[in-house]
Protein backbone atom coordinates (compact mmCIF):
# COMPACT_ATOMS: atom_id res chain seq x y z
CA UNK A 1 0.00 0.00 0.00
CA UNK A 2 2.91 2.02 0.75
CA UNK A 3 4.53 1.56 -2.53
CA UNK A 4 1.59 2.64 -4.40
CA UNK A 5 0.82 5.54 -2.59
CA UNK A 6 4.46 6.88 -2.55
CA UNK A 7 4.22 9.04 -5.24
CA UNK A 8 0.49 10.66 -4.40
CA UNK A 9 0.81 14.33 -3.16
CA UNK A 10 -1.24 13.07 0.00
CA UNK A 11 2.04 10.97 1.05
CA UNK A 12 3.98 13.28 0.51
CA UNK A 13 2.76 16.39 2.18
CA UNK A 14 2.03 13.28 4.97
CA UNK A 15 6.21 12.97 4.88
CA UNK A 16 7.33 16.88 5.07
CA UNK A 17 5.02 17.25 7.98
CA UNK A 18 6.71 14.05 10.04
CA UNK A 19 10.06 15.98 8.75
CA UNK A 20 8.94 19.19 10.27
CA UNK A 21 7.96 17.81 13.51
CA UNK A 22 11.09 15.84 13.61
CA UNK A 23 13.06 19.50 12.98
CA UNK A 24 10.81 20.76 15.84
CA UNK A 25 11.55 17.66 17.88
CA UNK A 26 15.21 17.83 17.41
CA UNK A 27 15.37 21.89 18.02
CA UNK A 28 13.20 21.74 20.78
CA UNK A 29 15.44 18.72 22.07
CA UNK A 30 18.91 20.94 21.65
CA UNK A 31 17.23 23.68 23.23
CA UNK A 32 16.88 21.82 26.66
CA UNK A 33 20.12 20.36 26.16
CA UNK A 34 21.40 24.09 26.61
CA UNK A 35 19.07 25.02 29.29
CA UNK A 36 21.02 22.09 31.61
CA UNK A 37 24.28 23.32 30.29
CA UNK A 38 23.44 26.72 31.27
CA UNK A 39 22.05 25.86 34.98
CA UNK A 40 24.84 23.73 35.38
CA UNK A 41 27.23 26.73 34.53
CA UNK A 42 25.21 29.18 37.03
CA UNK A 43 25.95 26.88 40.05
CA UNK A 44 29.69 27.21 39.48
CA UNK A 45 29.18 30.82 38.47
CA UNK A 46 27.67 31.67 41.45
CA UNK A 47 29.30 30.19 44.23
CA UNK A 48 32.29 31.82 42.73
CA UNK A 49 32.00 35.17 44.44
CA UNK A 50 30.77 36.66 47.41
CA UNK A 51 29.98 40.19 45.61
CA UNK A 52 26.63 40.93 46.07
CA UNK A 53 25.61 43.16 42.62
CA UNK A 54 28.00 40.27 41.09
CA UNK A 55 25.39 37.50 42.01
CA UNK A 56 22.71 39.67 41.19
CA UNK A 57 23.95 40.10 37.82
CA UNK A 58 24.96 36.68 37.51
CA UNK A 59 21.71 34.83 38.22
CA UNK A 60 19.91 38.13 35.56
CA UNK A 61 21.99 37.00 33.09
CA UNK A 62 21.30 33.01 33.64
CA UNK A 63 17.66 34.37 34.09
CA UNK A 64 17.56 35.82 30.90
CA UNK A 65 19.52 32.70 28.99
CA UNK A 66 17.82 30.16 30.07
CA UNK A 67 14.26 31.54 29.90
CA UNK A 68 14.79 33.93 26.70
CA UNK A 69 13.36 36.49 28.31
CA UNK A 70 14.18 40.42 28.11
CA UNK A 71 13.09 41.62 31.30
CA UNK A 72 14.52 41.21 34.56
CA UNK A 73 14.65 41.98 38.13
CA UNK A 74 15.36 41.18 41.48
CA UNK A 75 14.17 42.97 44.60
CA UNK A 76 15.75 42.14 48.01
CA UNK A 77 13.60 41.81 51.15
CA UNK A 78 14.88 45.27 53.69
CA UNK A 79 16.21 43.34 56.23
CA UNK A 80 14.11 44.84 58.97
CA UNK A 81 10.82 45.45 57.68
CA UNK A 82 8.22 43.73 55.29
CA UNK A 83 9.17 45.53 52.27
CA UNK A 84 10.97 44.66 49.17
CA UNK A 85 13.50 46.71 47.42
CA UNK A 86 14.73 46.60 43.52
CA UNK A 87 18.58 45.84 44.20
CA UNK A 88 19.00 44.59 40.21
CA UNK A 89 17.19 44.63 36.42
CA UNK A 90 17.61 43.73 32.71
CA UNK A 91 15.88 45.02 29.91
CA UNK A 92 14.18 48.23 31.69
CA UNK A 93 15.25 51.92 31.31
CA UNK A 94 15.40 53.36 33.73
CA UNK A 95 16.68 50.53 35.91
CA UNK A 96 14.14 51.59 38.55
CA UNK A 97 17.16 50.25 41.18
CA UNK A 98 15.76 51.63 44.50
CA UNK A 99 11.90 51.56 43.76
CA UNK A 100 10.17 49.87 46.79
CA UNK A 101 7.31 47.31 46.49
CA UNK A 102 5.20 46.60 50.23
CA UNK A 103 3.76 42.94 50.60
CA UNK A 104 0.86 42.43 49.57
CA UNK A 105 1.20 45.10 46.49
CA UNK A 106 0.72 43.74 43.13
CA UNK A 107 2.08 40.06 41.70
CA UNK A 108 5.46 40.82 43.19
CA UNK A 109 4.54 41.95 46.54
CA UNK A 110 1.71 38.71 47.09
CA UNK A 111 4.41 36.82 46.36
CA UNK A 112 6.37 38.30 48.82
CA UNK A 113 3.77 37.53 51.13
CA UNK A 114 2.56 34.12 50.23
CA UNK A 115 5.85 33.28 49.38
CA UNK A 116 4.69 30.80 46.80
CA UNK A 117 5.53 31.48 42.79
CA UNK A 118 3.19 33.06 40.43
CA UNK A 119 2.59 33.18 36.84
CA UNK A 120 -0.13 35.21 35.16
CA UNK A 121 -0.93 35.67 31.83
CA UNK A 122 -2.93 38.67 31.15
CA UNK A 123 -1.85 41.01 33.85
CA UNK A 124 -2.76 43.86 31.66
CA UNK A 125 -6.16 42.82 30.74
CA UNK A 126 -7.35 42.22 33.86
CA UNK A 127 -5.61 45.52 35.43
CA UNK A 128 -8.17 47.04 32.79
CA UNK A 129 -11.45 44.78 33.71
CA UNK A 130 -10.72 45.48 37.53
CA UNK A 131 -9.87 49.32 37.02
CA UNK A 132 -13.42 49.68 35.02
CA UNK A 133 -15.27 47.80 37.69
CA UNK A 134 -14.35 49.93 40.31
CA UNK A 135 -14.90 53.49 37.83
CA UNK A 136 -18.21 51.93 38.30
CA UNK A 137 -18.29 50.72 41.58
CA UNK A 138 -17.21 54.70 42.41
CA UNK A 139 -19.71 55.95 39.58
CA UNK A 140 -22.95 54.42 41.68
CA UNK A 141 -21.44 55.76 45.10
CA UNK A 142 -20.86 51.94 45.90
CA UNK A 143 -17.05 53.10 46.77
CA UNK A 144 -15.19 56.37 47.79
CA UNK A 145 -12.95 57.49 44.78
CA UNK A 146 -9.14 56.86 45.54
CA UNK A 147 -6.03 56.95 44.63
CA UNK A 148 -5.29 55.50 41.43
CA UNK A 149 -3.42 52.61 40.49
CA UNK A 150 -0.07 52.00 42.70
CA UNK A 151 2.92 52.55 40.58
CA UNK A 152 5.16 49.18 40.55
CA UNK A 153 8.45 48.68 38.96
CA UNK A 154 8.37 47.03 35.98
CA UNK A 155 7.11 47.02 32.25
CA UNK A 156 4.61 50.11 31.65
CA UNK A 157 2.57 47.49 28.86
CA UNK A 158 3.28 44.38 30.89
CA UNK A 159 1.32 41.47 30.18
CA UNK A 160 3.02 38.34 31.09
CA UNK A 161 4.30 37.75 34.78
CA UNK A 162 6.54 35.24 36.77
CA UNK A 163 7.26 35.66 40.00
CA UNK A 164 9.51 33.63 42.05
CA UNK A 165 9.98 34.14 46.02
CA UNK A 166 13.64 33.21 46.85
CA UNK A 167 14.01 31.41 50.20
CA UNK A 168 16.26 29.47 52.46
CA UNK A 169 14.88 27.70 54.35
CA UNK A 170 11.22 29.36 55.06
CA UNK A 171 13.05 32.95 55.01
CA UNK A 172 12.32 34.81 52.27
CA UNK A 173 14.92 36.59 50.60
CA UNK A 174 13.63 38.22 48.03
CA UNK A 175 11.99 38.05 44.55
CA UNK A 176 12.92 37.17 41.53
CA UNK A 177 10.40 38.31 39.01
CA UNK A 178 10.51 38.08 34.87
CA UNK A 179 7.90 39.86 32.77
CA UNK A 180 6.73 40.08 28.83
CA UNK A 181 4.73 42.80 26.83
CA UNK A 182 3.54 39.40 25.20
CA UNK A 183 0.20 37.85 26.81
CA UNK A 184 1.14 33.97 28.05
CA UNK A 185 4.53 34.49 27.67
CA UNK A 186 4.86 31.60 30.13
CA UNK A 187 4.28 28.36 31.05
CA UNK A 188 5.10 25.15 33.55
CA UNK A 189 8.05 24.79 32.05
CA UNK A 190 9.04 28.04 32.43
CA UNK A 191 8.29 27.81 36.44
CA UNK A 192 10.51 24.72 36.56
CA UNK A 193 13.56 26.43 34.85
CA UNK A 194 12.92 29.25 37.38
CA UNK A 195 12.34 27.44 40.42
CA UNK A 196 16.43 26.02 39.42
CA UNK A 197 17.87 29.05 39.15
CA UNK A 198 16.09 30.67 41.90
CA UNK A 199 16.99 27.87 44.29
CA UNK A 200 20.65 28.49 43.94
CA UNK A 201 20.10 32.42 43.73
CA UNK A 202 18.75 32.44 47.32
CA UNK A 203 21.32 30.81 49.24
CA UNK A 204 24.02 33.00 46.85
CA UNK A 205 22.55 36.04 47.49
CA UNK A 206 21.80 35.46 51.13
CA UNK A 207 25.73 34.27 51.67
CA UNK A 208 27.04 37.78 49.68
CA UNK A 209 24.61 40.03 51.81
CA UNK A 210 25.71 38.21 55.08
CA UNK A 211 29.15 38.95 54.10
CA UNK A 212 28.08 42.17 53.21
CA UNK A 213 27.09 42.66 56.57
CA UNK A 214 29.72 41.18 58.17
CA UNK A 215 32.46 43.22 56.21
CA UNK A 216 30.53 46.41 57.40
CA UNK A 217 30.59 45.40 60.87
CA UNK A 218 34.47 44.70 60.78
CA UNK A 219 34.99 48.21 59.66
CA UNK A 220 32.77 49.71 62.30
CA UNK A 221 35.33 47.82 64.94
CA UNK A 222 38.04 49.80 63.30
CA UNK A 223 36.65 53.10 64.38
CA UNK A 224 35.06 51.89 67.61
CA UNK A 225 35.99 49.62 70.51
CA UNK A 226 34.78 46.00 69.97
CA UNK A 227 32.44 47.12 72.69
CA UNK A 228 31.41 49.30 71.39
CA UNK A 229 31.01 48.60 67.81
CA UNK A 230 28.82 45.73 69.40
CA UNK A 231 26.70 47.73 71.07
CA UNK A 232 26.16 49.90 68.24
CA UNK A 233 25.10 46.04 66.50
CA UNK A 234 22.81 45.13 69.01
CA UNK A 235 20.84 48.80 68.78
CA UNK A 236 21.99 49.24 73.04
CA UNK A 237 19.74 46.72 73.49
CA UNK A 238 20.61 45.09 77.50
CA UNK A 239 21.78 41.90 76.43
CA UNK A 240 24.21 42.26 73.64
CA UNK A 241 25.52 39.04 72.29
CA UNK A 242 29.01 37.32 73.96
CA UNK A 243 31.77 39.53 71.48
CA UNK A 244 34.62 38.51 69.71
CA UNK A 245 33.44 35.17 68.81
CA UNK A 246 32.97 36.07 64.62
CA UNK A 247 29.78 35.10 64.73
CA UNK A 248 27.64 36.60 62.07
CA UNK A 249 25.76 39.53 63.43
CA UNK A 250 21.54 39.62 63.28
CA UNK A 251 20.89 41.32 60.43
CA UNK A 252 18.11 43.77 61.46
CA UNK A 253 20.29 44.87 64.33
CA UNK A 254 23.31 45.63 61.55
CA UNK A 255 20.50 47.76 59.92
CA UNK A 256 20.25 50.11 62.37
CA UNK A 257 23.69 50.85 62.36
CA UNK A 258 23.82 51.97 58.48
CA UNK A 259 20.44 54.24 59.77
CA UNK A 260 21.98 55.58 63.03
CA UNK A 261 26.02 56.30 61.03
CA UNK A 262 23.84 57.75 57.77
CA UNK A 263 25.10 55.47 55.42
CA UNK B 1 -20.55 26.72 28.40
CA UNK B 2 -19.05 29.38 25.92
CA UNK B 3 -14.74 30.72 26.15
CA UNK B 4 -12.77 32.63 24.39
CA UNK B 5 -8.95 31.94 23.55
CA UNK B 6 -7.64 34.85 25.03
CA UNK B 7 -4.56 34.48 22.62
CA UNK B 8 -6.52 34.21 19.52
CA UNK B 9 -9.95 34.95 20.52
CA UNK B 10 -11.48 32.18 18.74
CA UNK B 11 -14.53 31.08 20.60
CA UNK B 12 -15.20 27.67 21.70
CA UNK B 13 -18.06 25.44 23.02
CA UNK B 14 -16.97 23.29 26.09
CA UNK B 15 -19.57 20.58 27.65
CA UNK B 16 -18.68 20.63 31.21
CA UNK B 17 -19.60 18.25 34.17
CA UNK B 18 -19.06 19.25 37.65
CA UNK B 19 -16.87 17.62 39.39
CA UNK B 20 -15.99 19.10 42.90
CA UNK B 21 -15.41 22.35 44.56
CA UNK B 22 -12.12 23.34 46.10
CA UNK B 23 -11.39 26.09 49.07
CA UNK B 24 -7.46 25.51 49.65
CA UNK B 25 -4.78 23.79 48.00
CA UNK B 26 -2.64 24.59 44.49
CA UNK B 27 -5.23 25.54 42.28
CA UNK B 28 -6.98 27.93 44.72
CA UNK B 29 -4.08 29.66 45.82
CA UNK B 30 -3.19 30.42 42.71
CA UNK B 31 -6.39 32.10 41.20
CA UNK B 32 -6.45 33.37 45.08
CA UNK B 33 -3.31 34.82 44.40
CA UNK B 34 -3.78 36.22 41.51
CA UNK B 35 -6.88 38.11 42.17
CA UNK B 36 -5.57 39.33 44.93
CA UNK B 37 -2.27 40.67 43.39
CA UNK B 38 -4.03 42.29 40.27
CA UNK B 39 -6.66 43.97 42.97
CA UNK B 40 -4.32 45.39 44.67
CA UNK B 41 -2.65 46.99 41.82
CA UNK B 42 -6.09 49.29 41.42
CA UNK B 43 -6.80 49.76 44.92
CA UNK B 44 -9.33 47.22 45.28
CA UNK B 45 -6.98 44.79 47.35
CA UNK B 46 -9.48 42.77 49.76
CA UNK B 47 -12.53 43.56 47.85
CA UNK B 48 -12.48 40.66 45.81
CA UNK B 49 -12.60 37.28 47.85
CA UNK B 50 -12.62 34.09 46.05
CA UNK B 51 -14.92 31.54 47.78
CA UNK B 52 -13.76 28.30 45.82
CA UNK B 53 -12.40 26.86 42.76
CA UNK B 54 -14.78 24.73 41.08
CA UNK B 55 -13.75 21.62 38.98
CA UNK B 56 -15.34 20.75 35.71
CA UNK B 57 -14.57 17.23 33.97
CA UNK B 58 -14.66 18.86 29.60
CA UNK B 59 -16.81 16.18 28.10
CA UNK B 60 -16.21 17.81 24.73
CA UNK B 61 -14.62 20.70 22.94
CA UNK B 62 -15.98 21.96 19.72
CA UNK B 63 -15.04 25.46 17.79
CA UNK B 64 -17.84 27.51 17.42
CA UNK B 65 -16.97 28.67 13.98
CA UNK B 66 -20.16 31.32 13.96
CA UNK B 67 -18.69 33.47 16.85
CA UNK B 68 -15.21 33.95 15.79
CA UNK B 69 -14.41 37.47 16.33
CA UNK B 70 -12.56 38.49 12.81
CA UNK B 71 -9.28 40.17 13.82
CA UNK B 72 -6.28 41.63 11.87
CA UNK B 73 -3.12 39.25 10.86
CA UNK B 74 -1.22 39.78 14.53
CA UNK B 75 1.21 36.92 13.86
CA UNK B 76 4.69 37.98 15.26
CA UNK B 77 7.77 36.21 14.33
CA UNK B 78 8.96 33.93 16.81
CA UNK B 79 11.68 35.45 18.74
CA UNK B 80 12.78 36.72 22.28
CA UNK B 81 10.04 37.49 24.56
Amino acid sequence: MAAEDAGSPGLREQIAQNQQTIDRLNRDLAKKSDQVRIIQQISSEITSTLDLDRVLEIVLRATERVLGVQHSMILLKDLAENTLRLFASRGYDPSGVGAEVAFGEGVIGVVAERKRMMRVGNVGASIAYLTSIRARLEASGEMAPGPPAAKLPGLPNVQSQLALPLLVKDRLVGVLAVESPKPSAFDELDEILLGIVGNQAATAIDNARTYQLVEKLSRLKRFFSPQLAELIVTGGADDPPPRGHGRAPRPQRVHRIRGDLGT
Amino acid sequence: MWVISPATFDAWDLELEYDHSETSGPVFEALDMQIEAIASIVGLKGIFKLRSADIYRVISVTKNVDERIPLPDIDEPPGPR
